[in-house]
């Protein structure tokens, strides 16, 4: 794949090209996720099973959910969306700006998930939901939720973007 | 006492507490923006109807019905909450509130929801399976 400056754009460039099942590219906020979602479920919904179409829903919807919050009170904050089948799987790509100083706790999340098998998983995912104090968002709940969701199949990568910022590349590989 | 009536948006559930008729659900699909600002009149309503009840030396057992289509993450902290305060208050008010907890029948996901939700909170539920 060739991305060449590292911008949501050159994804969207990239992707529109191929004949997916939905690509966007384009601000995200709250009531966006709420017409993305719904845009995605008319695409989407009488070409997959309903359950798969849940979870599906439920990753689109934490992942956007987590960029939302990592980009709280910054306006323009352009990201990208992609959904495709792949042989037995369906892979969403979710590509978006994020501070610098976000992405490090992120990523610590992430490798902390990532060495956890499925009973683990579950066994935190619940702890969690017991014992993290309730506040707007709950930090961490949703990636953990990914990870069940994926069987650990979701990878983040970071590309530069600006001086305070990387271009965070979220990837979820579901199987059908 | 007065009900408590939230309408249903693309986004939240409809909520409706209404303890004269015996109606307590909470439908549709919960992912509000704030959610925990979104639940705080449910908390409310439900520490008045617990005071009120008491007051007029009422057991009562009422059940409250959850049908959710879809809650995301937060709101799932947020529900383990509500129930949780449930468990709670029946150390103190001799009211009981069940969970009738409804799901679609191809949507097992939901269904697991429910039953951590039961052994988490430690509070009675039955399951219903959405016509």
């Amino acid at each position: 794949m060739l991305i060449e400056n590292g911008v949501s754009q050159d994804f969207f460039n990239y992707y529109s090209k191929k004949d997916d099942l939905y690509s966007f590219y384009g601000e995200i906020n709250h009531t966006n996720i709420t017409l993305l979602l719904k845009s995605i479920k008319e695409a989407i919904v009488s070409k997959i099973n309903k359950a798969l179409f849940k979870k599906m829903y439920t990753l689109l919807n934490e992942s956007l959910e987590n960029i939302v919050n990592h980009n709280e009170g910054q306006e323009y904050r352009m990201s990208f969306i992609n959904i495709e089948r792949a042989e037995e799987k369906l892979i969403l790509k979710i590509v978006s700006p994020i501070k610098k100083v976000d992405s490090e706790l992120l990523n610590q999340k992430v490798v902390a998930i990532k060495k956890l098998n499925e009973i683990e998983l579950k066994n935190f995912y619940l702890n969690s939901i017991v014992n993290t104090e309730s506040t707007k968002h709950t930090a961490g709940l949703g990636l953990i939720q990914i990870a069940m969701i994926t069987k650990n199949n979701f990878f983040i990568s970071f590309r530069n973007h600006e001086s305070r910022e990387l271009l965070y590349e979220l990837t979820l590989e579901l199987n059908t | 006492m007065e009900k408590l009536f939230i309408e249903r948006t693309e986004c939240s559930p409809e909520v409706l507490l209404d303890s004269d008729n015996n109606v307590f659900q909470i439908i549709g699909e919960s992912r509000p923006e704030n959610v925990r600002k979104f639940y705080e009149p449910v908390f409310s309503w439900f520490q008045l109807f617990y005071d009120t009840e008491y007051v007029l030396n009422n057991d009562k057992e009422i059940k409250l019905k959850i049908s959710l289509e879809y809650f995301n993450s937060t709101s799932a902290k947020v529900l383990f909450d509500l129930f949780n305060y449930f468990k709670q208050q029946q150390l103190s008010y001799p009211i009981v509130i069940s969970i009738v907890w409804e799901y679609d029948k191809e949507d097992v996901d939901m269904l697991e929801a429910g039953k951590e939700m039961e052994e988490l909170s430690q509070i009675k539920f039955e399951y219903l399976i959405s016509e």
